[in-house]
């Protein structure tokens, strides 16, 4: 409860949410660019370097991909397959830990994409850990689950909540 | 303004976006009336305009409990929130996307939402939540051929 | 303590550019009611969106909202995911923002989907666009979508 920290720990908590929240708007945004081709050189080492060096994404249809070089052969894999990509994150809830150098956060995402040349919509929810080091917040775990992915003349009637999909 | 007092501005702003983003959350895939009427006070009221409007806990719960027997999917994305702590008291706007299936079908739906709120035991809690529902469409017609869906089929 | 008033200045400097940014879309979505948004511009201002049209001065600003208030009749601007930069004295900054926005423009159903890069300065208390740069992405009948038509014409 805030009564029981000092105006200083009170204040470096706001800090390491909004550290936190724009952290992952980064991810987005640098994410987006690259999908969209408009950084020919991504998943390049200024968007990895977002992430912990032992850092894990996994969802619900990608599987597990751990380390930095396993997550730039799975982004690489996604900028071959798709030529846009807009990812509107949204509703962040962070939490700090009390150490100050973990935190959680849940968000959603609502994305438009375009992959084989079709029109995509995606939607996804997001659990994520983040760390603390060297005093800089840094993508330790993300954990996305996809809750459908429709083409967009179909809408998602048929397939939300998302069944086994394969690539 | 003290120090302290700005940053328990600054707290409690933040405070109001966790409690509204997890009042959202209760109604994605889909509705848990318990968790959504849990975030009310006593005499809570959800004001739903042509929908209804529902007072205390009870009839809140009542109406969201209802809403997953019809609604076996949706997700709900609350955000552009603007909150305004006075004390113990916060008022709050917020947009709101939806994407429900209703009776087999795909909608869009597209909602602006205010809420006042208390801080009750040192918890915000809503004592009123509104909405103003701007299109709630099928699908394969969008908001010109068809703003609003019945969505009590 | 200087230290401490530095941090929250800068919290609080976040805090209401967001509330600027979330004041633009919500009078956006009041119809673009051009006084009360030209209103939260620079004198001296540019907003600039492109195919869209570059407008600078409060004169070119406000016929630009007056304009758009006649072919939007319908709009709402989700402004979500972004992120923003101040640094002391913390009377300027920088964000950029995604805008997901479902429109109807001359009688038809749309999406618009954009990112803005904007450019704040404190006039007194008050947060104010100093420059808004809107980058399209798409801006496409519903029926299409922005693969088959990214970019509608507006005429």
């Amino acid at each position: 409860m805030p009564s029981e920290r000092t105006v200083e720990q009170r204040l470096q908590r706001l800090e390491d949410i909004a550290a936190v929240r724009q952290l992952k708007h980064t991810y987005a945004k640098l994410m987006d660019a690259g999908l969209c081709h408009e950084n020919a050189a991504w998943p390049d080492d200024r968007f990895l370097a977002l992430f912990a060096d032992d850092a894990i994404w996994e969802s619900n249809v990608h599987g597990r991909h751990e380390g930095r070089e396993a997550l730039r052969a799975l982004f690489a894999g996604w900028a071959a397959r798709l030529t846009f990509a807009k990812h509107h994150t949204i509703a962040p809830s962070i939490d700090i830990a009390p150490s100050g150098v973990e935190a959680t956060g849940h968000w959603y995402t609502w994305e438009t994409i375009t992959a084989d040349g079709r029109p995509i919509w995606l939607a996804a929810t997001y659990d994520d850990d983040f760390v603390k080091r060297d005093g800089r917040w840094l993508i330790k775990h993300v954990r996305s689950h996809i809750q459908f992915r429709s083409p967009y003349h179909q809408g998602w009637a048929a397939e939300a909540p998302l069944p086994q999909m394969g690539e | 303004m003290s120090i302290e007092d700005r940053i328990r501005t600054l707290e409690e702003i933040e405070a109001v976006r966790r409690v509204l983003a997890a009042v959202g959350a209760t109604c994605d895939a889909p509705y848990d009336g318990a968790a959504f009427a849990g975030h009310f006070s006593e005499d809570g009221v959800m004001d739903l305009m042509e929908m209804g409007v529902y007072t205390g806990r009870a009839a809140i719960q009542e109406f969201i409990d209802g809403m997953r027997a019809r609604v076996p999917f949706t997700m709900h994305y609350w955000d552009g929130y603007a909150i305004d702590i006075d004390g113990d008291e916060a008022t709050a706007t917020w947009y709101g996307f939806e994407t429900p299936n209703l009776n087999g079908t795909a909608h869009i739906g597209g909602l602006t939402h205010d809420a006042t709120l208390k801080k009750i035991d040192g918890c915000w809690m809503v004592t009123r939540l509104g909405q103003e529902l701007h299109f709630m469409t099928p699908y394969d017609k969008g908001w010109v051929r068809q703003r609003v869906a019945d969505q009590t089929a | 303590m200087a230290d401490l008033e530095e941090r929250v200045q800068r919290l609080e400097a976040i805090e209401g550019i967001r509330r600027l940014k979330i004041r633009y879309a919500q009078l956006c979505d009041a119809n673009y009611d051009p006084p009360g948004l030209t209103a939260l511009f620079t004198e001296d201002a540019v907003w600039d969106g492109g195919d869209l049209g570059r407008y600078e001065g409060h004169d070119q600003i406000r016929g630009f909202w007056e304009g758009a208030s006649k072919a939007f009749t319908f709009a709402l601007h989700y402004m979500i995911g972004h992120t923003i930069d101040v640094d002391p004295p913390f009377t300027s900054g920088t964000g950029h923002w995604y805008i997901w926005e479902p429109a109807t423009v001359n009688g038809r159903a749309v999406f618009l989907g954009a990112t803005y890069d904007d450019v704040y300065q404190k006039v007194g208390d008050n947060w104010r666009f100093k420059q808004v740069n809107a980058n399209l992405h798409f801006f496409t009948p519903y029926e299409d979508g922005w693969v088959k038509t990214p970019m509608m014409p507006m005429d």
